[in-house]
């Protein structure tokens, strides 16, 4: 992390402002992907002018990056009214989008209004695989013609690829078309359950074997033949005082329903915005200030793994998998053990050596059933 | 001297915590920060107050000489111009 936005990040913390938001303008969308997330719920969405007051309460508490994600954010009519709105409350905008409904007048209004970013979600570079995860013919020619068109109207555009059994092999054309396009790529290997609860796409994951070859790629791995970190043999850890990740520190995420909750990870309902004012959810809601409690030291297996070297772990995660927010996340430890050995280590995640036991667990907290 | 006014990039986020200015820039995602002095200017970068105006406020505020404060402000202006973060012009005009 460059030093300024380090800075940033710990004064946030320290501050306890939400620096970065997440918010879902809807949950609608014009793709059917396979592996997808969210989850429609028969609730109204926020109005315009419900959003507006949101943003108004947010950039109160301090937000400077804003994410306008969804569900297809294009499908809302009132986008340029938002993103308006946004900008003119000073916050740095960056939408995900899958790009379907980008018109040139669409880009060049996105630039003239300062929106930094447009991430779009691409799944591959042949139309055949694209479309068989969205679900939609013609869906690959139709996003990487918006990714042009915003490109050529100067909106940075990021292509984002989740990586699955569907796709593993293609990450090397995606690159190959964003260097030929002139934009960005990044890949993601981890693929997490719906927000109900529902597993089903975890099934979708790539292999360890899988893993290990994306990993070998230093294209993708930038600490791929970097010598291995050094960890304690114990485990012991030197940052048992320190926040586990942004979550309810510095992160936030708002669905289109009106819940708070510590990150779009997350799904802890910590209140709503129709019954209560942002900031009274943000600095009082005792399931954030649950979260927010939690440091290094508290994770019953994680605090004492000589993995964490290689670990990026997400409590979200860990609370999707397995209903305890104190424990590892399987697929992060999956994500360590390969990290290692790609690194030359032979160290083994902590979850991976024993099982947790009845007087090491902490009691599950929080739930999302 | 003649009159000055200062108006922000529109392509700029910014807030301002315990005082300080942080800025980006969207162009290149960079991050600025600025000290008490500097967010006084950024705020005033409203494109229709004059600098002069900005000077008397940071000798008001700051306790600092005149002369002082106009080259301090000036050294200032020269530099987030050159980052694409300040436009300056010679009549006030609304911010896009």
């Amino acid at each position: 992390m460059p030093e300024l936005t380090e800075w940033l990040f710990e004064r946030s913390v320290a501050l306890r402002i939400p620096l970065s938001v997440h918010v879902d303008l809807t949950m609608r969308c014009n793709e059917r992907c396979i592996h997808c997330y969210r989850v429609i719920e028969q609730r109204p969405e926020l109005t315009t002018q419900e959003l507006k007051g949101l943003l108004d309460d947010v950039a109160r508490a301090g937000t400077l990056y804003l994410t306008f994600s969804g569900g297809e954010v294009f499908l809302r009519k009132d986008l340029f009214e938002l993103v308006e709105h946004a900008r003119r409350l000073h916050f740095d905008v960056r939408l995900k989008s899958n790009a379907l409904l980008v018109t040139p007048e669409k880009a060049a209004r996105l630039r003239t209004l300062g929106v930094r970013q447009v991430d779009i979600s691409i799944y591959s570079a042949d139309p055949a695989v694209h479309d068989r995860v969205t679900k939609i013919p013609g869906s690959l020619e139709r996003s990487l013609q918006g990714a042009v068109m915003l490109r050529d109207a100067g909106v940075t555009v990021k292509l984002n690829c989740p990586l699955m059994k569907q796709n593993v092999g293609q990450y090397k054309d995606i690159r190959a078309l964003a260097e030929r396009l002139g934009i960005l790529c990044g890949f993601d290997p981890m693929i997490t359950a719906k927000n109900d609860g529902d597993r089903s796409p975890i099934a979708l994951r790539i292999s360890p074997k899988e893993l290990r070859t994306v990993l070998q790629d230093p294209t993708l791995n930038p600490s791929c033949g970097t010598p291995a970190a050094a960890s304690a043999p114990d485990g012991a850890r030197s940052d048992l005082d320190e926040v586990p990740c942004g979550a309810g520190h510095n992160a936030c995420y708002i669905s289109a329903y009106g819940d708070v909750m510590p990150c779009v990870a997350m799904p802890i309902a910590c209140g709503n915005v129709r019954d209560e004012p942002f900031a009274e959810i943000w600095h009082r809601s005792p399931e954030m200030l649950r979260v927010r409690a939690i440091r290094i030291r508290d994770l019953h297996t994680c605090s004492s793994c000589a993995a964490s070297p290689f670990c990026s772990r997400c409590p979200g995660q860990a609370l999707v998998e397995t209903g305890d927010l104190y424990g590892p996340s399987p697929a992060n430890c999956e994500h360590a053990l390969a990290r290692a050995q790609v690194a030359g280590s032979a160290v083994i995640p902590a979850s991976m050596l024993r099982a947790p036991t009845a007087s090491t667990r902490r009691p599950v907290e929080h739930s999302i059933d | 001297m003649p009159e000055q006014y200062l108006a922000r990039n529109s392509r700029t986020a910014w807030r301002v915590y315990d005082g300080e200015a942080v800025i980006l820039l969207a162009e290149d995602s960079t991050l600025n920060t600025l000290n008490a002095v500097g967010t006084l200017i950024w705020e005033g970068a409203d494109g229709k107050t004059p600098v002069s105006s900005l000077v008397g406020r940071i000798c008001t505020e700051f306790d600092v000489e005149p002369v002082q404060a106009e080259r301090d402000v000036t050294a200032f202006v020269d530099k987030l111009s050159q980052r694409g973060l300040l436009n300056v012009s010679a009549s006030p005009h609304e911010p896009r």
